[in-house]
């Protein structure tokens, strides 16, 4: 009898907290659900939503790949309909959903961009990865990498890119060409060779580098299958004490590569922070709380030291607390 | 058929004496570096991929089809093979079931394209299409978009192993290319191939089983790609959902600067080793000398049309046209 009365009371005190106090909606639109990257954005705006404790409800949308662009602008619309308290949304397409955004924006919805910047409309704040940022960062540890080898610093650096015309990837480049040349003024970056995202087009390019120019001491690969490609040919030549090797991004054959000292460093984005941070700046805003117009998400620099203590990072799954 | 024997040993004649041109230009302008044994090797090998790509491609080009699916087999057997034998994965076949199974599905994806195509009547261009985004699809969702990693030490070897000073991946493609030019020449297959690319109705009333054939082709055309695709595994050591995405433009290239004809009847494995080779010379080459990627990309569209255009009018020549027929007929 007394745990059936315990039990009712615990009842009408849920019901009480669920009537009493409101419960926001915060839409979370993703770009696409079939990749990792997106997948552990969706863990952090969970686990933001888990953190508030009942105050906000996370819904999670989303097309199945990146190249549906029409598909994530009739999401968005579906959702705008829905009347959401605010709405997080990495967008595909930095300008086709601008007028539905816009609106939403004007009856009032939050909007919290993540990732990807929206042009023409209102909106709180803006989440995203300086890459240009992390492109320096892996210009500092591909020198400390050179020191700690006691190589000079002079020589040729392989610049290898997944594709060309990438505002990610040309930031990545650009930052690393950048502060190469502030702290290694001696150190040539070569021309980049674009692969088209493929790893054995990679490898070829790093192989071909390798033959060209008998004084590359390093190279920097700006995504994760480039990384693979680059790794690919130092496991094999047995390289790893001459070229020093630094790629972005994080997949199992990346760290599989930094283990064996194949790559130096790895520069990676931090997914679940841009979810957890995204929802709740929307939880903010909602509040009347003031926001930064935008937000630097930062990079993670994982070396194989630090590996063990990184598994967090390099596995966002790991970090599920629903 | 004389006149298309001559123009197919005419055609890899230029080629070889287009070949030699460019890499006697490259071995002067990288002071040696092209020329060197180390380099010699790497281009082999990194044209042994879309080599063995390419002979696939061959046959079914020389039917008069095309095959847009290559590049998504090329993913599906590597994936296969990768969930098959991985040590982390549910199954921890061997190595040879794996190759065996990899190549199975590789197979089946062939004769669904044949019956598509054959019994069907499904144009091949719009068949293989539809394939090559539905393969892609099954590589995503048996791997669920990820990597698979853990494959046997004894494949991610063969990317480094060496026989005679030559890569086992290159080896593979040359033994593989001197199988095919046997077989086409020398054997029944061949010669249905060739009849059945001339005039299929001829072949028929000649008493050829055209459903066979077309079965046989497509099916061998996907073993080759199968086989591109456990060679590219090995050199990733993972299975990669994205492998070989974008492989059959480089093949279609290939065998078109071979002296192949899209409408059917002509080309050969030897022309297609060559138009390979000559791919990976001006990427190869490209790198060594920091030409600019952009360049680079011009250049290669470039000789496709070149090689083509070429093709056409030396066999017009040949015929006793002028060069102003040819551009009246075209």
């Amino acid at each position: 009898m007394r745990k059936v009365l315990v039990l009712l009371a615990m009842a009408s005190i849920l019901l009480g907290a669920t009537l009493g106090f409101a419960v926001y909606n915060i839409a979370f639109i993703v770009k696409a659900t079939d990749s990792d990257f997106w997948q552990y954005t969706i863990v952090g705006g969970k686990n933001a939503e888990h953190d508030l404790q009942g105050l906000a409800k996370v819904t999670v949308y989303g097309p199945p790949s990146e190249a549906d662009i029409d598909l994530q602008v009739s999401i968005l619309e579906n959702v705008v309909n829905t009347k959401p308290d605010a709405i997080v949304i990495s967008s595909t397409s930095s300008e086709a959903p601008s007028l539905i955004l816009d609106a939403a924006y004007k009856q009032g919805i939050k909007i919290v961009l993540i990732d990807n910047f929206v042009y023409d409309t209102g909106y709180n704040s803006f989440l995203a990865t300086n890459n240009a940022v992390g492109g320096a960062h892996a210009a500092d540890k591909l020198v400390e990498a050179l020191k700690a080898n006691g190589t000079a610093l002079k020589g040729k650096v392989g610049l290898i890119s997944a594709m060309a015309g990438v505002q990610v990837l040309t930031d990545r480049d650009a930052g690393f060409t950048n502060r190469l040349k502030e702290i290694a003024p001696d150190l040539q970056v070569l021309p980049t060779i674009y692969t088209n995202n493929d790893i054995s087009r990679s490898a070829n390019a790093a192989e071909d580098l390798l033959i060209a120019h008998s004084d590359l001491v390093g190279f920097f690969a700006d995504n994760n299958h480039t990384g693979i490609g680059v790794a690919r040919v130092i496991e094999q030549r047995g390289l790893e004490n001459k070229i020093m090797a630094v790629a972005y991004d994080s997949d199992p054959l990346e760290i599989e590569a930094l283990d064996s000292g194949a790559l130096k460093a790895l520069i990676v984005q931090d997914p679940h922070g841009m979810g957890y941070k995204g929802v709740m700046f929307a939880f903010m805003a909602i509040n009347g709380e003031p926001l930064p117009a935008y937000l630097d998400t930062g990079v993670y620099v994982i070396t194989k030291d630090i590996l063990e203590d990184s598994m967090m990072i390099l596995d966002p799954f790991s970090r599920k607390k629903y | 058929m004389a006149g298309k024997r001559e123009r197919k040993a005419f055609a890899e004649r230029n080629l070889l004496i287009i070949l030699v041109v460019m890499w006697v230009f490259l071995a002067i302008a990288t002071k040696g570096n092209f020329s060197s044994w180390a380099n010699i090797t790497n281009l082999i090998r990194q044209s042994s991929i879309n080599g063995v790509v390419a002979i696939g491609m061959t046959l079914i080009i020389i039917t008069g089809g095309i095959d847009l699916s290559v590049g998504s087999i090329v993913g599906l057997s590597g994936m296969i093979y990768a969930i098959m034998t991985s040590t982390r994965g549910d199954f921890k076949l061997s190595s040879f079931w794996g190759i065996i199974i990899a190549l199975a599905v590789g197979a089946l994806v062939g004769l669904i394209n044949a019956v598509a195509i054959h019994d069907g009547k499904v144009p091949a261009f719009i068949a293989t299409l539809g394939m090559m985004t539905l393969v892609r699809g099954i590589v995503m969702y048996v791997s669920s978009g990820r990597m698979v990693t853990g494959v046997p030490t004894e494949y991610r070897q063969f990317a480094v192993d060496e026989f005679l000073g030559i890569p086992a991946l290159a080896w593979t493609w040359i033994i593989l290319a001197l199988v095919m030019i046997f077989v086409l020449k020398y054997t029944k297959f061949g010669r249905n191939l060739y009849a059945i690319g001339s005039n299929e109705e001829a072949a028929r009333l000649s008493g050829i089983n055209i459903r066979f054939n077309m079965y046989a082709f497509y099916i061998v055309a996907a073993l080759f790609s199968g086989v591109a695709g456990l060679m590219l595994g090995t050199r990733m050591a993972a299975g990669v959902p994205t492998g070989g995405q974008g492989y059959e433009l480089d093949a279609i290239a290939s065998v078109v600067i071979g002296g192949a004809s899209l409408s059917g009847g002509v080309g050969t494995i030897l022309g297609t080793a060559l138009g390979a080779l000559i791919i990976q010379t001006i990427r190869n080459g490209g790198n060594l000398l920091g030409v600019d990627p952009f360049i680079m990309q011009i250049i290669i569209g470039a000789i496709i049309i070149l090689a083509v255009f070429f093709d056409q009018f030396i066999k017009s020549r040949k015929k006793g046209e002028g060069l102003k027929k040819l551009f009246k007929r075209a």
